[in-house]
């Protein structure tokens, strides 16, 4: 298996830098994109989860996905880092490009895409172990040195730190909800990933716990890539600045910037959806 | 809506049938122990002859238990960490037991000079290498290459090492293979923690034991 | 009993409680409740020194020294199970050596790679419903099956220690890779996700998150089911194991007999000493070696239990 791992494949030049990130909500027009799908089709065995969905994700932004439950954000989010390879029934066709590369092409290895981009789930997972092998976990795998010093800074990015400082021994298993949250956060940013996947991150958390989430998202965006999927509409207002609406069957009803799809958007459903008609 | 009736429902049959049935686990459990408990005193009365003792003798053993027992059990009782600590310590000595036997038959099967032949070849250099290479990355698979080719090394030399091991008494073979390797892992683990000094007192304390243990024993 | 195997033997008894001690003491927590169980000892101990004190008779033990060193007598005072054990225990390493890595092995496999879907995913399913019925086979059908194929077919011998370890084997793998098996899907599946998510491959998730946290489970099952072997006598009779060897076997071609066995024979002895005084001391230390590893296993799973919470 060490064969593999080394293997990384490099994936194609991330293009020239990007201006510092302006305010949340707006958008310049010289933004690329680090993943573009196109043609997305998903089939659960012979339920059709994701139906023709062409998205391209802004990079250094946040990009939230929002829609009801069962409408396939989550299929969607774990097709970018290929983590539905592990569904056996799971069938996918069509395009996602990550930096100009196909990653269901033959020869990109599913296991050197997720070394870049990273992703943290709806309940916080940390190991049974401490919370310095939780961060160092990422690195260790990718035999990347590991030093006070990353785990330090990897903390500190996760705004962790200060409440965990001179305890690293500690097993991750005796902090609260919220501070494991940040912890997987910490673990996911500890390799230095390009994109940075999260499933309902806070769905699990209460207030306080969820909005040192949204901050600590604000603040990720100026260094990563980040896709949300999120159920809570508010949310993805405060936070996201390209926002994606899914309805029922999978079907990416509209894409645009987080501001025009709360305030106007295109299509008759999708203002039902956001005005809370239906879903 | 939800009567009185309704409300008071469960103080009447339903009420017996749940302690009926309660009482019938129960009954279940005190059974199953009740039939242990009797099996091992019948067992332990004839193997320990307990036939032929005076009825003080016994008396006197069981106060003695009893008096020391109920001491460490009542003491337990009032000290969260006394107890966590006591249950660890027995489950450690009965491990430590059932260890002691499978080291010791093992040992009776594979007699000391065949054992001190596989140790000196394998054990011996593995944990030469697992202390040389403290902090490398081959720092495992070096010590468990180590481990195999020595055992490979072993089983084709077998006859000239034995040889060699015949020449020494089998109490200096358990020391050189079995405590001298110890002291040194246990100098290594307390010298990072504590420090030299007690490190060299537990690691020669410890191969003093050994030696005085194993000698004084004959 | 050389001094070299006295010094083995303590240095084993003594190594766990050290390691506790070692680690108590590098969290800082007290080491005063490690007493607890010489406590104990040491009253008793007082208590039987007492006892003898008073000048009444004492016991007239079966179960001593000379009944764990010393081979079957015509007379019961001489009698012992010295051989037996040598036998059972040489028969429960050799076992362990070949079943565990085999049941650990399978377990993974069950659980961690095979496939779940299409026809590939009932073969597998079909393999699982026959582990569980093979869990239930009576142990007389696994002594047939050793002494057909592994005694005969593969001519290791009957009645030897090599025979018998093959297969008491067979006979605790079903139970073996179920418990193994328990424990690998206990792991949650958050954990392997994350893993996955983190770019680990399959063997890295193993390794670093899978099996470390199933290790005390899959111990535990190990365990209990080296206790289910030790006890076990129809697959030991089928198989020709003797009854009654005068010495113990030194090698794995050597004709064994386990301690079930020579209880068994005591059993049927003729001077009523045997069947009282002589056979309660080999139930007491066929019971003592089997409730020991139990209550090693049952420690461990309790501890791993309270890391969980």
């Amino acid at each position: 298996m060490s064969n593999t791992d080394n293997s990384l494949i490099e994936f194609g030049v991330t293009g020239s830098e990007t201006e510092q990130t302006p305010e949340t909500g707006t958008l310049t027009e010289d933004t690329q994109s680090i993943i573009s799908t196109r043609g997305l089709d998903v089939w659960y065995g012979d339920d059709h989860a994701l139906q023709d969905v062409d998205m391209d994700i802004p990079k250094n932004r946040v990009t939230a996905i929002i829609g009801p439950s069962g409408c396939g954000k989550s299929t969607f989010l774990r097709c970018l880092n290929r983590m539905n390879d592990m569904v056996e029934t799971a069938r996918i066709e069509g395009e996602v490009r990550f930096n100009g590369t196909n990653v269901y092409d033959d020869d990109v290895d599913a296991i050197a895409l997720r070394r870049q981009i990273g992703m943290v789930f709806q309940h916080p997972n940390p190991f049974p172990k401490s919370i310095y092998d939780n961060v160092a976990y990422g690195l260790r795998v990718q035999d990347k040195p590991v030093n006070d010093e990353i785990i330090e800074t990897a903390l500190r990015r996760a705004a962790l730190w200060d409440e965990v400082e001179g305890q690293l021994d500690k097993s991750a298993r005796d902090l609260s909800g919220g501070q494991q949250q940040r912890l997987c956060i910490a673990r996911a940013i500890a390799v230095d990933p390009d994109v940075v996947l999260m499933d309902e991150p806070a769905s699990a958390l209460d207030p306080v716990a969820t909005s040192k989430i949204e901050d600590l998202i604000e603040e990720l965006a100026e260094e990563y890539t980040v896709v949300i999927v999120t159920h809570n509409m508010q949310q993805a207002a405060r936070i996201s600045d390209k926002t994606a609406v899914f309805l029922t069957g999978g079907k990416l009803a509209e894409f645009d910037d987080t501001q025009k799809i709360f305030e106007n958007p295109e299509s008759q459903r999708v203002e039902d959806y956001i005005t809370g008609k239906f879903g | 809506m939800a009567t009185v009736d309704d409300l008071t429902f469960t103080r009447g049959f339903s009420a017996v049938k749940g302690s009926a049935f309660r009482l019938a686990c129960f009954g279940a459990t005190a059974f199953g122990l009740l039939a242990l408990a009797a099996l091992l005193l019948i067992v332990t009365w004839g193997a320990l002859g307990l036939g032929a003792a005076h009825p003080v003798w016994i008396l006197v053993v069981l106060t003695a238990v009893g008096v020391s027992t109920g001491g460490v059990l009542a003491y337990a009782g009032q000290d969260e960490t006394f107890k966590l600590a006591a249950i660890s310590s027995t489950a450690a000595i009965i491990g430590g037991a059932v260890l002691g036997v499978f080291a010791v038959i093992f040992l009776l099967i594979a007699t000391p000079n065949v054992w001190a032949a596989y140790a000196g070849a394998s054990i011996l250099p593995a944990v030469v290498v697992f202390l040389a290479l403290p902090r490398s990355r081959y720092r495992i698979s070096a010590t468990a290459a180590v481990v195999v080719a020595g055992g490979i090394g072993a089983t084709f030399a077998l006859g000239t090492l034995t040889s060699i091991a015949a020449t020494a008494k089998p109490w200096l073979l358990y020391v050189a293979t079995i405590v001298v390797p110890l002291a040194v892992l246990v100098w290594r683990g307390v010298e990072r923690t504590v420090g030299r000094r007690q490190a060299t007192l537990v690691a020669g304390g410890l191969l003093v034991a050994g030696v005085l243990g194993a000698t004084r024993t004959r | 009993m050389t001094p070299g195997l006295v010094l083995v033997f303590v240095l084993c008894l003594l190594f766990p409680l050290g390691v506790l001690a070692w680690r108590r003491f590098q969290s800082g927590e007290s080491n005063l409740g490690l007493a607890a169980p010489f406590l104990i000892i040491g009253g008793t101990a007082i208590g039987v020194l007492v006892a003898n004190a008073t000048g009444f008779a004492g016991p007239e033990p079966w179960l001593d020294w000379q009944f764990v060193t010393s081979a079957h007598s015509r007379h019961p005072e001489e009698a012992g199970l010295y051989p037996a054990i040598i036998g059972s225990f040489f028969i429960m390493m050799v076992m362990a050596v070949f079943a565990f890595p085999v049941s650990i092995g399978a377990a993974i496999y069950l659980e961690e790679y095979a496939p779940s879907t299409g026809w590939r995913g009932r073969v597998v399913q079909l393999i699982q419903v026959n582990i569980a019925n093979l869990a239930g086979v009576p142990s007389v059908v696994y002594g047939l099956l050793g002494l057909a194929i592994i005694a005969r077919a593969l001519r290791l011998g009957t009645g030897a220690v090599t025979t018998a370890a093959f297969t008491l084997g067979l006979l605790i793998m079903p139970i073996t890779i179920i418990s193994a098996q328990e424990a690998i899907r206990a792991v949650p599946d958050e954990h392997r996700q994350a893993s996955y998510a983190m770019g680990a491959s399959d063997w890295h998730t193993l390794r670093r998150v899978v099996l470390p946290e199933a290790l005390p489970g899959i111990l535990t099952g190990t365990i209990l089911s080296l206790g289910r072997a030790i006890g076990e006598t129809a697959p030991l009779i089928m198989i020709g194991a003797a009854t009654t060897v005068y010495s113990p076997p030194t090698t794995l071609n050597d004709s064994v007999s386990a301690m079930p066995m020579q209880i068994f024979a005591w059993a049927g002895e003729f001077i009523a000493d045997f069947r009282t005084g002589v056979l309660s001391a080999g139930v007491l230390t066929l019971l003592l070696a089997m409730l020991s590893m139990n209550a090693v296993a049952i420690l461990i799973r309790n501890r791993y239990e309270q890391e969980q919470t």
